[in-house]
């Protein structure tokens, strides 16, 4: 059997899979450090879900199958990139337990699971493929439901995957593989799995875009879990008693979004209207706002023909950029705080625990990635166009 | 079976900053080949688009074997096979995958007639679609949708990108392949401004004009009313007055073109009259006849 | 027997089938028995729709002209004579003949010339084939 290597538009190439390669061998030079048992129980779990993975993909290959299996294949075969790299971030990251590997799993997870989900609409919208997907004779629900079977099943094997993984406690490095933390922490992966899940289709059928449908996807529910924080800070909340409020209140309130969410993303699919052949053109309010980006920018850029490539780049993925930078710029005024704030002690609304500095730093990680994925993708839509100069 | 295959009643359609359909009608009987012709922005892709429930109405209905697009899509597109004017494919699907990928939705697929379209368009069924020109796309999206076998294949633009050398051999193919089981049954809506390459294969068709169906006519009427009468004198040329029913008038040196719509006999009888060194009547194509209903005037 | 169609000519294209194989099988070219192009392979020399040569062979069967064999395709009817054959012939030679009335007047030349002219023609040919 040929195993062809898989080709990939919109920025994706297997290319790609290396990315983690430089972490992998930096802690596997940890892991040769004495003290470390090298193989212990998690570490063959590891290996057992290792082989596990590659089922999916050997089952994009099967040839004779019923007509669904064929769709939830295909589907399966859309979401290959996104999730084996997931896959690959949170294993090599699991090789050497230590604070800074659990945090970049930690985004690691956040991240992929986010992709998986903008992937899952997203994917038609930028192959241009949604017009003759919702013209099969097969009903929409059916449709929708089968593409949300595979994402649930991809996001439920990427949160055993990850709880799988050795867990260390922040502040304690004692504690490693505490099987007592599991479901508080399977908690906060269900939370990152859910939003991901119940947001991340729905604002890309929405936005009609993968990467402006990420942004949306993860803003509106970070902030919507960091406003509490913030006003508690503002407010000069102290007692605990009126903090410990804080974490139900927006367990409560990311719930009742991701049921709305839910909702309304079969709702959206059930009226879409596809306007546009190629589906790549924003809806009227986006687009609205990039047609006055764009004159902003004309008057700092005069009208060189630099100056159309760059406002063309720009208005590409302009808002998403927009908010991708915000991320980052909030992450490095994170750290900037900390550090000038670290000589006084820090102020007790800056610990580095799931608050403002967890998600700063997971905003920015995040903003990051798609500001890299929003690049790649530009420079790949230019080399199908054939207008790269 | 008595339903038409397609009726479209007062149909409009209102985009965000303009109304690309004000009204527009026209009834498919099932076994026709119907022509849709428009220029580029006419509306057509629009109607289509509205038969599919890829859009909905803002006013008006429209009716698949009369049944709701909106109300009953999957049953409507059970019966149909649309083949839109951007064809687009899995990137890592090769062109056997694709064909597999669409006939996991169908009920029914003639893997016979699949196999033998590839051959006779010379499709490498491991080809990447990656790798495949435009006018091999469009073929690829023919082909699945010819070996689904519905009563209603509807194309949108099937022709335009591809070699004009090969457009004509390729479509007689194509519908050729797709009525042969059934010519009786099997049903064409083809929306086209590349008339040429259809003159033969449509039965009736309407020509739409900013969201209006300006011309309805079967082919062979059409022919038989839009003609073109050439007269050469000897002497002076009639004065344009005198042909008041003429829909353009042409005057080349001592030669006088008409083109009429109807009436083409009696303006004959006319210049008869004239005594007109020669006499000579043909009918218009159909390409013509579009061009002259949308820009009257223009003679071609 | 070859089957030609003129968008052009204003007659519609099943028509010009009929009348051609009407013609054909009156003048001889097409014999009782004979075999007519398949429906696919006529449509495809003409590049027309398969639809229309049906319609044409479906008016050609119910006018007795021809006949349809379950799987071997149609054929001329091998009833000797076609009742058709007469009045078809005189179809042929009266579009002739409206032909040359219609050139006689474009040359400006009279009724009357036109009949005394046709008389000589006839009265030449027959004392030509008599003295052969």
């Amino acid at each position: 059997m040929t195993f062809r290597i898989p080709q990939y538009r919109n920025g994706f190439h297997p290319a790609w899979l290396l990315l983690p390669l430089p972490a992998a061998v930096e802690l596997w030079v940890d892991s040769l450090e004495p003290g470390i048992a090298p193989f212990d129980a998690s570490a063959a779990l590891r290996l057992v879900v290792g082989i596990l993975l590659l089922l999916p993909l050997i089952a994009c290959r099967l040839r004779n199958v019923r007509p669904v299996t064929r769709r939830v294949l295909a589907e399966f075969r859309s979401q290959m990139p996104g999730f084996l790299l997931t896959q690959m971030g949170i294993g090599i990251l699991g090789i050497d337990p230590d604070v800074v590997s659990f945090d970049a799993r930690f985004i690691v997870l956040l991240v992929g699971s986010f992709w998986m989900a903008v992937t899952l609409y997203g994917a038609e919208f930028a192959n241009g493929t949604l017009a003759s997907w919702l013209c099969q004779p097969v009903r929409r629900s059916r449709l929708h439901f089968e593409k949300l079977g595979v994402l649930a099943t991809l996001l439920t094997i990427t949160a055993a995957h990850w709880m799988g993984q050795p867990i260390h406690v922040v502040g304690d490095p004692g504690i490693t593989n505490s099987w007592t933390l599991r479901p508080s922490l399977s908690l906060e992966v269900t939370a990152v799995l859910l939003t991901s899940f119940c947001l991340g289709p729905l604002f890309t059928l929405l936005t009609r875009s993968t990467i402006a449908g990420a942004v949306f996807a993860f803003t509106v529910p970070a902030g919507l879990a960091v406003a509490p924080v913030i006003v508690a800070g503002v407010m000069n909340v102290d007692s605990d008693y009126q903090r410990h409020w804080i974490a139900p209140l927006v367990m409560l309130a990311l719930s009742i979004l991701c049921g709305i969410g839910a909702i309304w993303t079969w709702r959206v699919l059930r009226d879409l209207e596809v306007q546009d052949s190629g589906g790549r053109t924003p809806p009227a309010p986006i687009d609205a706002a990039g047609t006055l980006f764009d004159r902003v920018l004309v008057r700092l850029l005069g009208n060189s023909s630099t100056s159309h490539l760059i406002r063309k780049e720009l208005r590409l993925h302009q808002l998403a950029r927009l908010f991708a930078s915000v991320m980052v710029g909030l992450w490095v005024l994170w750290l900037g705080a900390r550090w000038a704030l670290a000589k006084d002690g820090l102020p007790e609304m800056f610990v580095p625990t799931f608050g403002l500095g967890g998600f700063s730093l997971m905003a920015g990680m995040f903003g990051a990635v798609i500001l890299l994925g929003a690049g790649v993708s530009c420079v790949a839509e230019e080399r199908q166009l054939g207008t790269l100069g | 079976m008595s339903s038409p295959a397609i009726s479209i009643d007062d149909l409009a359609y209102r985009y965000d900053r303009s109304e690309a359909l004000h009204g527009l009608s026209l009834t498919v009987q099932p076994g026709e080949c119907y022509g849709f012709f428009g220029r580029t922005g006419a509306g057509k892709t629009t109607t289509i688009k509205c038969l599919l429930n890829l859009l909905r109405p803002t006013r008006g209905a429209v009716r698949v074997f009369g049944m709701d697009p909106a109300r009953q899509e999957a049953e409507v597109k059970a019966r149909l096979a649309y083949v839109p004017d951007f064809v687009a494919f899995y990137p890592w699907m090769s062109v056997r995958d694709s064909l597999d990928y669409q006939a996991s939705f169908r009920s029914h697929w003639n893997r016979d007639l699949e196999r033998s379209l590839l051959e006779q368009l010379q499709l490498d069924p491991n080809l990447p679609t990656t790798g495949l020109s435009k006018g091999q796309r469009t073929q690829l999206a023919l082909i699945g949708a010819i070996a689904a076998e519905p009563d209603l294949l509807v194309l949108d633009e099937p022709t335009s990108g591809l070699d004009p050398l090969v457009r004509r051999e390729f479509i007689q193919t194509i519908i050729g392949a797709y009525q042969d089981a059934a010519p009786g049954q099997r049903t064409v809506f083809v929306s086209t401004h590349l008339i040429t390459e259809f003159e033969g294969l449509i039965d009736r068709f309407t020509v739409v004009d900013q969201g209006r169906a300006v011309l309805t006519a079967t082919a062979d009427d059409a022919r038989g009313r839009f003609r073109r009468i050439r007269a050469e004198f000897e002497g002076a040329l009639p004065e344009d007055s005198e042909f008041r029913q003429a829909r353009s008038i042409r005057r080349r040196g001592r030669t006088l073109e008409l083109v009429v719509n109807g009436e083409g006999e009696s303006l004959m009888e006319y210049l008869r009259t004239r005594g007109p060194a020669s006499l000579e009547i043909e009918s218009l194509t159909l390409e013509e006849i579009f061009l002259h209903t949308v820009q009257p005037g223009t003679t071609p | 027997m070859r089957i030609q169609v003129q968008f052009q000519s204003g007659v519609p294209v099943y028509l010009q089938i009929v009348q051609q194989v009407k013609s054909a099988a009156a003048g001889g070219t097409l014999r009782p028995g004979e075999s007519l192009p398949s429906v696919r392979t006529l449509a495809e020399e003409l590049r027309i729709n398969r639809n229309t040569v049906a319609r044409a062979y479906t008016e050609l069967e119910s006018d007795g002209v021809i006949e349809t064999r379950q799987g071997s395709g149609c054929f001329l009817k091998a009833n000797g004579e076609s009742p058709l054959s007469k009045s078809v012939r005189q179809e042929r030679l009266l579009a002739g003949i409206d032909a040359l009335i219609v050139e006689a007047h474009h040359f400006g030349i009279t009724d009357v010339e036109l009949k005394r002219l046709l008389a000589d023609r006839l009265t030449q040919n027959r004392s030509q084939s008599a003295s052969h």
